[in-house]
């Protein structure tokens, strides 16, 4: 599975207007559902569960990352979307670190091989060093869609 | 967050176990434990719960693993990671049926090995 089958262009957000985790997560589903990845009508309830999980253990899994997800019975394809925040966000992650790129990943209820290969994915690229200093550095959202693109590329 | 979870909350992330290096494994029967010198002992265990080893589970595995001083490795087939990173745990991409090898070194090996397997087997309370 590669990033760009995942990351949907339409659901980057360059620069993150909300300042805490909860509004971040809010921003973003929204902007999934701008993008027609998800219908309205499930989009409270898909926050209200990406919020839940986050309090039962932060995915703010250190190194100014945070990866919020969830399965729900909605998604039919897995996508996800990327945030960027300049000022960083206060993710109670684990190394109580600020985090300044979200990567927010929906998954079909039913088909948890797929969600396992996604966050594989997504953390085979999150782990380097460089991706992660390029992402930090993008400013604008074709910047950040050249970086998913090019990931594969930039790791060998 | 307790005050006793953030104590090991620093290791969560980074480990405490070196992931290079291959250590020397001679493995018996699955599910069985084989106790290779007085410090390193190494298990098999299969993951059985439907959602496999995702972030939660992960999470488990690691705080877990960090009440032991013992080195964990984890392995998948020949892709070994440090049992106390849960970013390592998550590129293992382990779903249901996959056998897991665990690999401790240290004074309290057979019990971190003891302990993760049982935490394996319970399916991580999940089902």
């Amino acid at each position: 599975m590669k990033l760009a089958d995942i990351v949907a262009k339409d659901a980057i957000i360059a620069d993150l207007q909300a300042q805490d985790r909860d509004g971040i997560i809010k921003e973003m589903v929204e902007k999934l559902v701008a993008a027609g990845k998800i219908s309205q009508e499930h989009a409270g309830d898909i926050i209200k569960s990406i919020v839940k999980r986050e309090k039962q253990g932060s995915t703010g899994f250190g190194k100014g990352v945070a990866v919020p997800h969830v399965k729900h019975e909605s998604i039919k394809s897995l996508v996800a979307g990327i945030g960027r925040s300049g000022s960083g966000i206060d993710f109670a992650a684990l190394d109580r670190a600020p985090v300044y790129i979200v990567v927010l990943l929906l998954s079909p209820q039913d088909r948890p091989e797929e969600h396992l290969q996604a966050m594989e994915t997504i953390f085979r690229h999150l782990q380097r060093d460089t991706f992660r200093k390029f992402l930090r550095q993008a400013q604008t959202v074709d910047q950040i869609y050249d970086l998913v693109k090019e990931a594969e590329e930039i790791a060998a | 967050m307790r005050e006793s979870e953030r104590d090991i909350s620093d290791q969560r992330f980074s480990g405490s176990g070196r992931s290079d290096g291959e250590m020397p494994v001679n493995l018996t029967k699955s599910g069985s434990m084989n106790k290779e010198k007085d410090n390193q002992v190494v298990g098999r265990v299969r993951i059985i719960n439907k959602m496999g080893l995702h972030a939660r589970p992960a999470m488990q595995m690691v705080d877990l693993s960090n009440k032991f001083s013992s080195r964990i490795r984890i392995c998948k087939d020949r892709q070994c990671v440090n049992a106390k990173s849960i970013m390592e745990l998550l590129l293992l991409a382990a779903c249901d049926g996959t056998e897991l090898t665990i690999q401790a070194e240290g004074p309290d090996a057979a019990d971190a090995v003891d302990a993760l397997t049982k935490l394996v087997e319970s399916k991580f309370d999940e089902e």
